[in-house]
């Protein structure tokens, strides 16, 4: 019974994502790493040393399991209780039948959907971009890389949405800014609770990246192997941010904010 | 007959506002209205009723289920049409009703009959395949109540489900409202400003008034005045009238809408009014048993102080 409420859930999101503004976003967010990458080639066409494989790999990496998904699951699952409760249908749909838990599990579904065929195809399109023979193993870790960080970023934009209702974009914002940006970055145990840092660090091990002249140094901002651990931590951290919005949405009383004159 | 819902000392607090207050209540099958002016509680209510709300004290059940334990069962046994629009942008008027059949236990093709089957009972056309934003007030009435309705709950709960709504829109409303409790045994817990529904289709009356219930009793129980006495309406002078019926000895006062309340219920009675109407030059035009008006208790159950004093 639940799977076929969180069936109807996603039914009517994937309907509403049929909407000029969101189709309009879903092709921004889908060409602008390839822009990104074209542009790259055409600056460097003429340089006597092109980007090898390493660059490559970076930039694709910033663009798609980075931005793509940090940003589309931002658009998508960081208003799924605002959206509803400025629109009056909270009610409507959390009076059903395990209505609150549906409606988010159907919007994640929704948001995981919508975001990862965009991030999937933007990497398809920007990898045919880069001017290299055996571009496979590049696409494959990005791939990899893209399947976790959907459903992390959208799990982390869920919770945030369903503890600030009413600021859920300023927050997601701030928190985005502040923890997977600047946090992440700090080498201390702090950075290791941020989606960036186990990202970086399986990209880093995935893709056989040299450390530079200063392996010290690169190895701060990383974590160590084996990588498995490491996906590990993130899944788990996904199903425990899923499941706090979950107990979050069923214990908070969302409609008294909005107590009308009766 | 049987309560299906009753509530033992109930409180919400919003803070230091007390919402409601110690409400105790039986609510049985039938048609039974929830009236209170603006802030009285009423919505606060519907939603602890409906588990939204926690109430912060006291204890309650809906059918066999525990206010705030069972949620979800008893979100299965009722239906909820909201005051507000509230309908999922984007989708056409069939596809929201199906939606809620789904979210309700349905799979989609039995979602979508019943979405149909429901529709056709509200009078709604062709006008189903629109989206719901091109939709008028009626309309969108109409839609929240077939999504409250679609799961075939047996206990509905109709938040002003005639507001905005033109005279025979209303009576089509009522009638429909009617149906469902006299014909298919549904409760229902009508919550509206429009004291001439309430008068047109409840059996029992809930008011409340700053959070706490003033009144809660059958309607035609309400109705009857504490003392026996008659009310009059004439054609012509009503105050030189009710002067001539004060000379006459006969105990009288002014009541609503110019009628004339005649304390007593003996034989001679109605005939003493005829010979004072004669006298007086004035033609009567009905003579009845007094009954309280919706409206005199509504008025009085509002004022009345918490402590139960006028």
């Amino acid at each position: 019974m639940i799977a076929r409420s969180v069936g109807a859930v996603f039914w009517f999101e994937s309907r509403r994502a049929l909407t000029a503004s969101r189709i309009v976003w879903w092709v921004v967010l889908t060409l602008f790493p390839a822009l990104i990458v074209g542009m790259i080639r055409i600056a460097t066409s003429n340089i006597r040393n092109p980007p090898g494989p390493e660059p490559w790999s970076v930039f694709l990496f910033a663009l798609v399991p980075m931005l793509v998904s940090m940003l589309g699951t931002f658009l998508w699952a960081t208003p799924v209780v605002s959206a509803e409760l400025e629109g009056k249908s909270w009610v409507y749909l959390a009076v059903r039948p395990h209505g609150t838990t549906v409606v988010l599990l159907g919007k994640y579904l929704a948001t995981l959907a919508w975001v990862l065929s965009s991030a999937i195809a933007s990497l398809m399109l920007a990898a045919a971009l880069v001017p290299l023979d055996d571009v496979g193993h590049i696409v494959g870790t990005i791939l990899r890389l893209t399947l976790l960080s959907c459903p992390a970023y959208a799990a982390l934009y869920l919770l945030l949405g369903t503890l600030f209702p009413k600021r859920s974009m300023v927050v997601a914002v701030a928190y985005t800014l502040i923890f997977e940006l600047v946090v992440s970055m700090i080498p201390a145990l702090i950075n290791t609770f941020t989606v960036q840092f186990r990202l970086r660090t399986l990209f880093y091990l995935w893709s056989d990246l040299p450390l530079g002249s200063d392996p010290n140094a690169m190895l701060a901002f990383v974590g160590e192997p084996p990588a498995w651990e490491h996906v590990v931590v993130l899944v788990t951290f996904t199903m425990v941010l899923l499941l706090a919005a979950l107990g979050i949405v069923r214990e908070r009383e969302f409609s008294a904010s909005e107590e009308g004159n009766g | 007959m049987n309560a299906l819902i009753e509530l033992n000392e109930i409180t919400k607090n919003y803070g230091s506002h007390r919402a409601l207050d110690r409400v105790s209540l039986t609510i049985e099958s039938g048609i039974t209205s929830l009236l209170g002016p603006n802030g009285a509680g009423k919505s606060t209510l519907i939603k602890v009723l409906l588990g939204l709300l926690r109430a912060t004290s006291g204890k309650g059940r809906l059918m066999d289920f525990q206010l705030g334990r069972h949620n979800r069962q008893i979100r299965e046994q009722v239906g909820y049409m909201p005051e507000d629009d509230c309908y999922l942008s984007g989708l056409s008027g069939v596809e929201s009703v199906q939606v809620s059949a789904q979210l309700s236990r349905f799979a989609s093709l039995e979602a979508l009959r019943r979405a149909h089957e429901i529709l056709d009972f509200c009078g709604m056309g062709q006008e189903r395949y629109r989206t719901v934003e091109t939709y008028s007030t009626g309309m969108r009435q109409k839609l929240r109540f077939a999504q409250a309705l679609v799961h075939d709950p047996p206990i509905l709960i109709l938040d002003e489900p005639t507001s905005g709504l033109d005279p025979s829109e209303r009576e089509s409303m009522l009638n429909r409202i009617k149906i469902l409790a006299r014909e298919k045994g549904k409760a229902v817990l009508l919550c509206t400003h429009i004291l001439p529904d309430v008068q047109a289709v409840s059996d029992a009356v809930v008011i409340l008034a700053n959070g706490r219930v003033r009144v809660a009793d059958r309607l035609d129980r309400l109705s009857v005045p504490m003392a026996p006495s008659l009310r009059v309406q004439v054609l012509g002078d009503a105050e030189a009238f009710l002067s001539q019926l004060e000379m006459a000895g006969l105990t009288v006062r002014p009541g609503v809408n110019g009628a004339i309340t005649v304390d007593g219920l003996h034989e001679e009675l109605a005939e003493q009014i005829w010979q004072v109407a004669r006298r007086a030059g004035v033609g009567v035009r009905s003579i009845e048993h007094s009954r309280n008006s919706l409206e005199e208790i509504f008025l009085t159950a509002v004022r009345e102080q918490p402590d139960g004093h006028p």
